[in-house]
């Protein structure tokens, strides 16, 4: 696939079913956490892996087709498909500049009638045999998303990635600062919700699942101490750890999607993420949790709720 | 794990077919004795005969009380009744030494926790009996299994609400509850040894809590490879199993103890206590789990003597001590979700669970086995006898044969 493909989308569309029919795709990994909880450097790190594919925030399952899921994320007042836009520039023109972003633009458009599953398998099909990685956020945004993504991989590892709800908070916070301006006219804004209330979603849905399909990981303990849970990624996935490949996990930075991207599709993941990707193992090592116990720094008149705090120790939080 | 590689979910390992001969046989029950929906405390086996022990019922104005009946079946007798009981207008003979309670005094509001038989080395078997009441908690034991002494009486406000009594050695070990005499001194439960039958004596075996107050309860004990491990309840962090070898014990100081596992095994609050323990195939297994309401289900784990562990059923997981993932396959509450609790004991060669009713055994924790019978309810106490199990279960006295 190269840059012309904006000269002739209907194109696209015809030759989508036949892309490398007979590939091996190995099931795909999707971290599922409320944004703000490691995400992009979790999902990096695996995705370093040479058997894997870490793929920026596709976002391809609020909506029923490609072009609902854009939709749908555009009401938030964000662009929409920033990462499908990288990602496919990348694999379709083999470099992520302002023009191979455009022609993922029109091919975006011209195939807005497609699945969040047909994209992805589109995807799949390009990277194979590699193991995709996917860490949108939107795939827990609700639970019709989940739904359409359980439904669309019933077969998928899922890896429940955790962050202790006050620091995750406080993160969501920092990004949002903009938004404490509704607050100021009224309108609440609970982080601590959106932390309970999406883990208990994703609680639910493991429970569905045989055991070790859904996996839980602390972020914070995987962070400190790498060289101890990476093999235990790979031993859960059926991914080698020998040879390099766990020196190549150490560096999420070496990702085509862990930077800035052009200018027409600069993020796709945790901006702080893409602005510093590489590990700094020091600071990571020397990382404290905090309390459960304190007030709530966007709601300083309110401690956590019982079901939080309850749900937070399930976790190992205190 | 290459059932999530390759996507084709295997299921768990066996589950054998049911086996056809019969498993479960019902010795009896207190509805059998006169005490119609009375629950069972405590049960062991004793010179042939099982013995139980019946709650109190104030409503009923039922004290506590400890009956017995031959194994092989007969009529139930009953061998000692708290003050103010009811048993003697149940119609039920009492023991054949005459009448009920001939040697030691129960207190209306006593409760009997626990039942054991220590076997010291040259000496006569004997049939335990921890007793909590107001009054201080006692020990009573029967060299015939029908008149009760009393052999130790806590020091009123010292040790209180003593349970799990277990055979350790010549020692008869338990938990108790310790409340201080002086300001400042620690209190909570820890684990207490009584060293001798008549020395009115009580050692503590280690600190109260173990040292952390965060641990609300310490309970139940096994022995395994010359060691003995004590689970606490915590509800905030998950259980913790400590350890201590036998000869510490019975020195005359509290032994020092090694933390075998913590944070629940890394299940943290969904894994607060450890609900049984049982020794088989030289591992100790441990079914633990949160049974309140809403809470996802129990598991089981097999700990090795070298402290190496393994989930046999229940909840995959990373942990510090690498991936966990259980090598029978099954999940929570041996995959039936409505399962709040899991009983668990070892005999002849095989372990047994009971779980939601069914009742599966295994010889090396991958592979099990239906049994073809199934209880009513989820079994409360469940000890070894001759020939298999006496368990209880909804106020029903059960012996379980030892799987062929």
């Amino acid at each position: 696939m190269t840059s012309s493909a904006s000269e002739d989308p209907g194109r696209l569309r015809e030759e989508l079913p036949r892309q490398n029919p007979s590939a091996y795709r190995p099931e795909p990994l999707f971290i599922l956490c409320p944004g703000r909880s490691f995400s992009s450097v979790v999902s990096a790190i695996i995705g370093q892996h040479p058997d894997c594919y870490g793929l920026p925030e596709l976002d391809l399952f609020l909506g029923e087709t490609l072009a609902e899921s854009m939709q749908v994320y555009e009401r938030t007042g964000r662009a929409a498909g920033t990462g499908l836009k990288r990602l496919l520039a990348e694999l379709h023109s083999g470099e992520q500049t302002e023009d191979s972003v455009d022609a993922a633009a029109v091919w975006i458009r011209a195939n807005g009638h497609l699945s969040g599953q047909e994209v992805l398998d589109h995807i799949r099909a390009l990277v194979a045999p590699r193991m995709v990685v996917d860490k949108s956020p939107s795939n827990v945004v609700a639970p019709a998303s989940l739904e359409r993504l359980a439904k669309a991989y019933r077969k998928a590892s899922f890896l429940q990635l955790l962050r202790h709800p006050r620091s995750r908070g406080v993160s969501q916070m920092s990004a949002m600062r903009h938004l404490f301006v509704l607050r100021v006219m009224g309108h609440a804004i609970d982080f601590e919700s959106k932390w309970t209330d999406t883990h208990i979603m994703i609680d639910e849905f493991g429970r569905q699942l045989p055991p070790a399909q859904l996996m839980r990981l602390r972020g914070e303990d995987f962070l400190r101490d790498l060289p101890l849970y990476l093999p235990q990624i790979c031993e859960w996935l059926g991914l080698r750890a020998g040879g390099d490949a766990l020196e190549r996990m150490l560096h999420p930075e070496n990702s085509p999607y862990s930077s800035v991207g052009p200018r027409n599709a600069r993020w796709g993941a945790n901006r702080g993420f893409l602005e510093s990707p590489a590990l700094d193992f020091e600071r990571l090592a020397a990382m404290k949790e905090p309390t459960l116990d304190d007030p709530m720094e966007w709601a300083p008149d309110r401690l956590f709720s019982e079901a939080t705090r309850r749900l937070a120790a399930d976790y190992g939080y205190r | 794990m290459s059932r999530v590689i390759d996507g084709a979910w295997e299921g768990p390992h066996s589950e054998a077919p049911r086996q056809r001969a019969p498993f479960l046989r019902r010795i009896g029950s207190l509805d059998d004795t006169g005490l119609p929906g009375g629950q069972i405390g405590a049960v062991a086996e004793f010179n042939g005969f099982a013995y139980l022990a019946a709650r109190p019922d104030p409503r009923l104005g039922r004290a506590a009380s400890i009956l017995r009946a031959d194994v092989a079946g007969g009529p139930w007798q009953a061998v000692l009744e708290g003050l103010g009981g009811s048993l003697a207008g149940c119609g039920l003979p009492a023991s054949a030494s005459g009448p009920v309670a001939a040697t030691v005094e129960l207190g209306r509001e006593a409760v009997i926790t626990g039942l054991a038989v220590l076997e010291k080395s040259g000496q006569t078997p004997c049939l335990y009996a921890t007793v909590n009441s107001p009054d201080g908690a006692r020990i009573l034991r029967s060299e015939d299994g029908r008149i009760f002494t009393k052999v130790y009486q806590a020091t009123k406000g010292r040790v209180t609400c003593l349970q799990h009594p277990t055979p350790c050695g010549d020692l008869l070990v338990m938990t108790g509850s310790s409340k201080a005499n002086r300001a400042g001194e620690p209190f909570g439960d820890l684990v207490v040894g009584m060293p001798a039958p008549r020395s009115q004596r009580m050692v503590p075996l280690s600190p109260p809590g173990f040292g952390n107050a965060e641990n609300l309860g310490v309970g139940p004990l096994a022995v395994l490879g010359g060691r003995l491990f004590a689970a606490t309840t915590n509800p905030a962090r998950g259980f913790q199993l400590w350890s201590t070898e036998l000869s510490r014990l019975g020195t005359g100081k509290a032994p020092a103890w090694d933390q075998v596992l913590r944070d629940g095994a890394f299940r943290y609050a969904r894994n607060p206590q450890v609900t049984a323990m049982a020794v088989h195939g030289g591992a100790l297994h441990l079914a633990a789990g949160d049974d309140g309401p809403g809470r996802p289900g129990p598991e089981l784990l097999r700990i090795e003597e070298d402290g190496q562990w393994e989930i046999v059923a229940g909840e995959a997981r990373f942990t510090p001590h690498g991936l966990k993932v259980p090598i029978s396959l099954l999940g929570l509450g041996f995959g039936d979700e409505s399962v709040r609790r899991i009983s668990l004991i070892a005999g002849g060669g095989a372990l047994m669970v009971e779980a939601g009713g069914k009742i599966r055994t295994s010889v090396n924790g991958e592979n099990w086995s239906i049994q073809e019978d199934t209880v009513h309810a989820a079994i409360e106490t469940i000890v070894p006898c001759s020939g298999g199990f006496l368990a209880t279960a909804g106020g029903i006295l059960l012996h379980l044969q030892l799987p062929g």
